[in-house]
């Protein structure tokens, strides 16, 4: 999983209240609709939803999580340590001058169509790439001259300047000639959600989608590593957190993913549910819209932010304001580690040179030397320009911590005399908001490649409209970028990368708040296989590769779905969680049609 | 049917305003109207003090407007997340009596200050209800044609459609607030209400007294207002009464599908804040329990009067 804007979307929020409705009358059902065969099925709980599956168009964890098994890059990560290693292409070399990178690819790989796969596939996807502009993949490609395939299993990367870009390696899917030459344009790719008949290499393709419910793979039998051990892997979309986990506790589901620190704390003591806590691959960030008319894409799309969120000062003095410690402390209940810059991993991660501490006396002296007085005498601040400083401020529903995070925030502004209004929005609207540049600051998150090329392009200013959240743009920092990837060593590059990190960090237009332990849970009684990637302290699932994909099977045999009706039953207060729900909804209904009957 | 005539008659002339207005000399038009109009109470009074249901709401509504003019002036830290200082999650115990939430903030702090966000919302939304309904109905049931039919439509349209998806758009296109809260359910409630005033109106301008009033030149205005409306308002009284217990329970609902303020402090803003939090499952059942028995008392609060009000009021339910 790559950029996994985390969590997502539940569409329309009245399925909310049926998908609980319905989730709560399934529960104690079996889960699996196909049990009764001999098919072993892998049932995985979530509370986001996907949008779209389309390889190149997809923006939130799930729908990376899903693609991963369905379509594959050609250069792969190690389990140790993330380390680039063979994947469809077996060998590569770079030549002496650097300019040139010769792959080798495997011949023993066939589409789920049954073509055969060749390197001729992996050049015309990367020329589309770069021909069409993809915006979300261009930058994995830098400096290319030509890409080729001489033969069946030889592609030829030629480059402008030497660079390791090939290598770091591209997240990009592979995908069949034959299937992407018939798109003529970008738009047009771009209406198909990846649904129905995906053709990829890898170890399963997706089947079934029935959008804010459910949807299942099915095992590719002639994968080129291997057939799988799980005949079927089905997604469920839950709703609501309480009821993944109850799902989870019942032995509906087999496994929960991405759960909050609040649900986590709560079952890391449950008999037969092995919780793991990965180390932070991901971070939660605190954007300030940074549009200016300077930005080609801010000025064609116009946009409207209040004029303080472009002040370095004011930001400054935000940052002092915020106490990073408690609110790991407090949201996260300690599953995270303050974060300050955009890296998280430990390979590339660089200390600021300068951390700017918990310190709201400096925040507001700050404001004062700036210009920001409260000249009405109400207890908030004015900006030099005479506005108000009252802020529009965006939290989401996906991710109730941030909310938690957003009410710290609001009082800790509202010590400094800055008055923030927060909007809780699905990421559906919130992408919205923030493609059409009309917003003040928002609370998201980044899920960060082991590789730190693509989460720093995402700050370089072509990314505004693309994949940046901020529209910062930074001649310095763009430069700096460039010479990142054409960086002669490794030592060279990491100092570079660690000299980004700061001037992000100096710059702020996000305030990184904490890194995110990544916090998911399995049936251990009926599942066994799983490998973490780091092997040390990493995930167990959705990793960059097939390490427990491939290696996970039932603890025993009859394993499966088939268990846990012994457990009991739902706990009573989600019962009358629940009824409580159904009494308040029918109580209206009945209400209102009362008073409709009695209009007569 | 043929509408009445506008401005018949002449208006009467303008009363002189005095600082101090003498009481009506006995035997006066004004003397006997609320002489008439005290009688009436007391003898509602006497009706409705024989209604045990009636009563009993009565005294349950009263003690939670108590607590929420308490609310008003009481001291609000207890809600702020950065002071709260309590264990996470807290069962029930004497220093806490509701238990308290994931951080530490007294759940009993919380329902108490909601109490007045959940009463305001509910009696404002009924407000904005009871004005647009009352207008509506009447102008269609005392103008009739066209008017009539254009005004009736709109309020089919607006008591067939879903509810709950109204609102909700509507939520989403003026955005998260209190404010918003309100208007959306006072928007989405009022045709029902529309309906029922509008057939009282039907009924009420055919009445011999109203036809000699406008015999006599009284213009639409004062027919509206010195007939039609006098004997229309128990009707929305009653009707009023009812309409706050679903406005509360809206409010709740909207909160609770997360539609309301974020950071809000209402019961139905609790309630969510608990369902995200994982109340159920860690077995918190105090933290919805104690705005759930809040909302459920004071929505049957409200029933039980409008039910006792019917009963007075409605001259079919009456008993005689």
């Amino acid at each position: 999983m790559k950029q996994k804007r985390q969590k997502v979307t539940a569409s329309l929020v009245l399925a909310i209240v049926l998908g609980m409705l319905v989730q709560g009358a399934a529960i104690g059902q079996d889960a699996s609709p196909s049990a009764e065969d001999e098919k072993i099925t892998f049932t995985v709980g979530m509370t986001n939803d996907a949008v779209t599956f389309n390889p190149m168009f997809m923006i939130e964890t799930p729908e990376y999580s899903t693609a991963d098994m369905m379509w594959e890059t050609f250069l792969g990560w190690e389990q140790e340590d993330f380390d680039t290693k063979s994947h469809l292409a077996t060998d590569w070399e770079q030549s002496e001058d650097g300019l040139t990178w010769t792959f080798t690819i495997r011949d023993d790989v066939t589409w789920h169509d049954g073509e055969p796969f060749t390197a001729g596939d992996i050049a015309y996807t990367f020329n589309w790439i770069l021909d069409k502009k993809v915006g979300n993949f261009i930058d994995y490609l830098p400096f290319t001259d030509e890409i080729t395939a001489p033969d069946d299993t030889t592609l030829v990367w030629k480059t402008t300047v030497p660079t390791g870009a090939p290598v770091y390696p591209p997240y990009v899917y592979i995908l069949p000639e034959h299937v992407l030459s018939q798109y003529e344009s970008k738009a047009d790719f771009k209406k198909w959600k990846g649904f129905p008949d995906p053709i990829g290499t890898g170890p399963y393709k997706l089947v079934e989608w029935r959008r804010g419910d459910f949807w299942r793979l099915e095992a590719n039998p002639d994968y080129w590593g291997g057939a799988p051990e799980i005949d079927e892997f089905v997604f469920r979309v839950f709703q609501n957190e309480d009821a993944m986990i109850e799902a989870l506790k019942q032995g509906e589901i087999d496994f929960a993913d991405d759960i909050s620190a609040n649900l986590f704390d709560s079952i890391i003591d449950e008999p037969d549910i092995t919780a793991n806590v990965g180390n932070p691959t991901t971070f939660t960030q605190m954007s300030f819209n940074q549009c200016t008319n300077d930005v080609a894409y801010c000025a064609d799309e116009g946009f409207n932010h209040h004029p303080a969120t472009t002040d370095p000062a004011f930001r400054l003095a935000v940052e002092h304001a915020i106490d990073r410690d408690v609110l790991v402390d407090r949201v996260r209940l300690g599953y995270g580690e303050p974060g300050y810059t955009v890296i998280p991993s430990p390979k590339w991660h660089a200390d600021p040179e300068n951390v700017i501490a918990y310190d709201p006396e400096e925040a507001n002296r700050i404001l004062d030397d700036a210009g920001y007085t409260d000249s009405d005498g109400d207890g908030i601040r004015e900006h030099p320009s005479g506005e108000p400083m009252e802020l529009r401020f965006i939290v989401r529903t996906e991710a109730p911590e941030t909310i938690d995070a957003g009410e710290f925030i609001v009082e800790w502004l509202r010590d400094i005399g800055v008055s923030l209004k927060t909007e809780a929005v699905n990421d559906n609207r919130l992408t919205d908001v923030w493609y059409t540049n009309d917003w003040d600051m928002y609370i998201w998150g980044w899920g960060v490649e082991p590789d730190p090329n693509f989460q720093l392009s995402t700050y370089t200013s072509s990314q505004c409209g693309i994949w940046s959240d901020t529209c910062y743009s930074n001649e310095e920092y763009d430069q700096l970028f460039k010479d990142q990837q054409s960086a002669a060593s490794l030592e060279e590059r990491e100092s570079l990368v660690a000299q980004m990190q700061n001037v992000l960090y100096e710059d702020r237009p996000e305030l990184v708040l904490w890194y995110d332990n990544y916090l998911q849970a399995y049936r251990s009684d009926l599942w066994a296989g799983f490998v973490k990637q780091p092997t040390a302290d990493g995930s167990i699932l959705f990793q960059y590769g097939y390490y427990s994909l491939l290696n996970i099977h039932p603890a025993s045999e009859g394993g499966g779905s088939a268990g846990g009706e012994d457990g009991g039953g739902i706990s009573p207060v989600l019962w009358i969680a629940i009824a409580a729900v159904v009494v308040v909804v029918i109580g209206v209904v009945v209400m209102r049609r009362r008073r409709a009957e009695e209009e007569a | 049917m043929q509408p009445p005539p506008l401005h018949v008659g002449a208006e009467p002339p303008p009363q002189p305003v005095l600082e101090e207005e003498p009481p009506p000399p006995p035997g006066s038009p004004r003397h006997i109207a609320w002489a008439r109009r005290r009688a009436a109470v007391r003898q509602f009074w006497a009706a409705y003090r024989k209604d045990k249901m009636g009563l009993a709401g009565l005294s349950i509504l009263l003690v939670f407007i108590a607590v929420a003019i308490y609310a008003v002036f009481a001291d609000d830290t207890g809600l702020s997340i950065t002071e709260a200082t309590g264990p996470r999650l807290d069962p029930p115990s004497l220093e806490y009596p509701f238990g308290t939430d994931i951080q530490g903030r007294s759940v009993f702090t919380l329902t108490l200050h909601g109490s007045k966000i959940s009463l305001l919302v509910g009696l404002s939304a009924t407000v904005i209800t009871m004005v647009i309904g009352s207008a509506v109905g009447l102008i269609a049931g005392f103008r009739g044609g066209w008017i009539d039919q254009l005004l009736m439509r709109i309020t089919d349209w607006g008591l067939v459609i879903p509810w709950l998806m109204l609102a909700i758009s509507l939520a989403a296109i003026f955005g998260q607030s209190l404010f918003v809260i309100i208007l959306v359910i006072g928007l989405t409630t009022w045709p029902s209400t529309a309906r029922l005033v509008r057939s009282q109106t039907l009924s009420v301008r055919e009445r011999p007294y109203v036809e000699r009033s406008r015999a006599l030149g009284a213009s639409n205005w004062h027919l509206v207002s010195r007939h039609v409306l006098p004997n229309v308002m128990p009707v929305i009284m009653a009707n009023t009464v009812l309409i706050v217990a679903i406005a509360i329970l809206s409010e709740t609902a909207l909160s609770f599908l997360g539609l309301g303020d974020p950071l809000g402090k209402s019961w139905g803003s609790i309630l969510e804040r608990a369902s995200d939090g994982g109340a159920a499952t860690r077995g918190a059942w105090w933290w919805l329990g104690a705005p759930g028995l809040c909302i459920v008392l004071v929505v049957l609060a409200f029933t039980m009067i409008g039910f006792a009000l019917d009963q007075i009021i409605n001259p079919r339910l009456r008993e005689r």
